[in-house]
């Protein structure tokens, strides 16, 4: 891809994780919530905030507040960027997270991010992620390298087969709770908020967005930004806890240096063996054999989709 | 393809197609049947669901035929709950959120005209009951009851739907599903393979790896190709080889294919992995892997000589 442009990443509690500690950000963590409900996100304490993510669709996009209510006026007071740039989307609403929490440490690289960009606006802070190099080279280098690039093709662009996904931060600042959504005009206020209230009153919020969509269409998904776990088990001595959390983190860097790569080298060699295993078997019929089943797996795949 | 077919159900009813800006289904008044089709051509049939202009001749080339391929079990036919005017249907795709839209035409004697009727229930029934199984029995839908035969719905009883509750992005898609011209065969030479494991799987792949002793040479060379920081055994391979992360490379290099018709990136494919070239798209490509077997195994023949 180019230079400026922003690839396609993994929502992925991993990927986002070793991004923002890429960035410069200390001892914060994402974590995947598998249920919503109040006690799974208060088990999360210090929690900072909560990304809610679902695939994009228009109606699921629709401007609605949830009973909440716009307050441009204070948009250049907290952190609110407007989306530019789709696959920006996920980094921004992570950023909108840490960005309004005054207790972490976001490294010295953000710290000036964000004193440049106090006072902006919404739109001009929007415009200043997708221009920012730093953050969009971090970005990026979560993303599998596209294999061959031609540079007579095209960048693919999305289409409507391809998952996108709608990132909205929802943070307690200051005592209200906000929702940071980069496609709505303003941030949104739910309300008085305090830290202790957080759990309960988003997921208040949350069902009152949820039960707007047809639960079987549309999929949801809701990431916790929360305090390194690692840190808070050894604190309190809680070894099995840090073993596993430990485990966890390996997990996740493994995954990440395999979305790194494209594979092609290893695929190519791998269809070697298995073509020259096949021919060694059944010979040059069942190699035909193969192109056939494919052909006919292909046309298949073809009638299902639409054209 | 008529001589390879059996029909085994045949009713009236016309598309309804989905307005995006104002969320309304919107029944079209074109009369219409739709077809449920069993190929008898394969060892496995597979069901064709076709709708189609009423009185249309199949061989006219300039009328289209919508036809959608459905495995057992893959898709349900359902009543739209949400559509109070009118008898409309959708069927659903379970595996994706492709769905069509149908709204019944047969008149249903003396009955509300916006309500579910009995023969209504008698086909969805016998459609659901051919999603999931083909072969199943007919039971009690006569073609006099379900077919062609009967009195029509006119459109003017049929009014606008408001139907905020749908989901526009897979609405939007609705009856973009496979155009057939009519009179299209479904003989697949001239098909291009969509995707490397349709050939073959990571899943083969793995497979292949599993029944490799620990200590055979094949590994060592598969190491070389494996990420810096993952370590060189077996069991990580096998790890690698089983990661959606690996898969995903599948899928990105078969769409490399795919994206770059009419270009020459076979020829770049074949000079980076060191293949020979024989030609574009993903069958060559398997070609050229074969071919490149035969030569290295030609110059080990010669090197022993």
């Amino acid at each position: 891809m180019s230079d400026s442009g922003w690839n396609t990443i993994e929502s992925d509690a991993g990927v986002f994780t070793e991004l923002i500690e890429t960035l410069g950000v200390k001892a914060v963590q994402l974590d995947e919530l598998l249920t919503l409900d109040p006690t799974s996100l208060s088990a999360l304490a210090p929690l900072y905030g909560v990304i809610f993510l679902f695939k994009w669709t228009q109606s699921a996009a629709s401007q609605t507040t949830d009973g909440g209510v716009y307050v441009p006026e204070v948009e250049h007071e907290i952190f609110f960027a407007r989306q530019k740039i789709q696959n920006a989307c996920a980094t921004q609403a992570i950023l909108s997270v840490l960005m309004n929490r005054e207790e972490i440490k976001l490294g010295s690289a953000l710290d000036e991010f964000k004193s440049f960009t106090t006072g902006f606006d919404g739109e001009l802070r929007g415009e200043t992620i997708s221009n920012s190099d730093l953050i969009r080279s971090t970005h990026n280098s979560f993303s599998r390298p596209t294999p061959f690039v031609d540079e007579s093709i095209a960048p693919r662009t999305a289409t409507d087969d391809d998952d996108l996904y709608h990132f909205i931060a929802y943070v307690p600042i200051s005592g209200t709770l906000y929702e940071l959504d980069g496609l709505q005009p303003a941030p949104i206020s739910h309300g008085p908020c305090t830290d202790d209230e957080f759990p309960e009153k988003v997921v208040e919020v949350l069902y009152r967005r949820i039960a707007r969509y047809d639960a079987s269409e549309v999929r949801f998904n809701l990431l916790a930004v929360c305090a390194d776990r690692r840190e808070l088990w050894s604190n309190i001595g809680d070894f099995e806890r840090l073993e596993r959390e430990n485990e966890k983190r390996a997990e996740w860097r493994r995954e990440n240096i395999l979305r790194r790569e494209n594979f092609v080298g290893l695929i190519a060699e791998m269809l070697k063996y298995v073509v020259d295993d096949v021919v060694e078997k059944g010979g040059d019929t069942a190699f035909e054999g193969i192109i056939d089943q494919a052909k006919e797996k292909s046309a298949q795949r073809y009638l299902q989709s639409k054209t | 393809m008529s001589e390879d077919t059996v029909t085994l159900l045949t009713f009236k009813a016309g598309k309804v197609t989905f307005q995006p800006p104002s969320k309304h289904l919107q029944p079209l008044p074109q009369k219409g049947k739709i077809t449920l089709q069993k190929s008898t051509d394969e060892e496995s049939p597979l069901l064709s669901f076709i709708w189609e202009p009423r009185g249309s001749s199949k061989n006219d080339p300039s009328v289209q035929r919508d036809e959608l391929m459905i495995f057992p079990g893959e898709a349900e036919w359902l009543p739209v709950q949400q559509c109070k005017t009118g008898r409309v249907y959708v069927l659903k795709f379970n595996s994706s959120s492709q769905r069509s839209f149908f709204w019944m035409q047969d008149a249903p004697s003396g009955e509300i005209l916006n309500e579910i009727s009995e023969n209504d229930l008698k086909i969805a029934t016998r459609i659901n009951t051919l999603l999931e199984d083909i072969d199943a029995e007919e039971v009690d839908i006569s073609e006099e009851q379900s077919g062609a035969s009967g009195d029509d719905v006119e459109m003017e009883d049929l009014p606008t739907t408001n139907s905020n509750t749908q989901q526009p992005s897979s609405l939007s898609n609705l009856l973009s599903s496979i155009v057939i011209p009519s009179g299209g065969n479904h003989s697949n030479t001239g098909t291009p393979i969509h995707d490397i494991s349709d050939a073959i799987t990571a899943k083969q792949m793995a497979n292949y790896v599993n029944s490799l002793d620990t200590s055979d040479a094949k590994l060592t060379n598969l190491y070389q190709f494996l990420p810096e920081e993952i370590p060189k055994t077996k069991s990580e391979l096998l790890r690698v080889l089983q990661s959606p992360q690996f898969l995903q490379g599948i899928n990105s290099l078969s769409q490399t294919f795919r994206s770059a018709e009419g270009t020459n990136i076979g020829q770049l494919v074949a000079h980076e992995l060191g293949l020979p070239y024989r030609g574009e798209g993903i069958e060559a490509f398997l070609r050229a892997i074969r071919a490149s077997i035969q030569e290295q195994k030609e110059r080990e023949r010669e090197g022993h000589e």
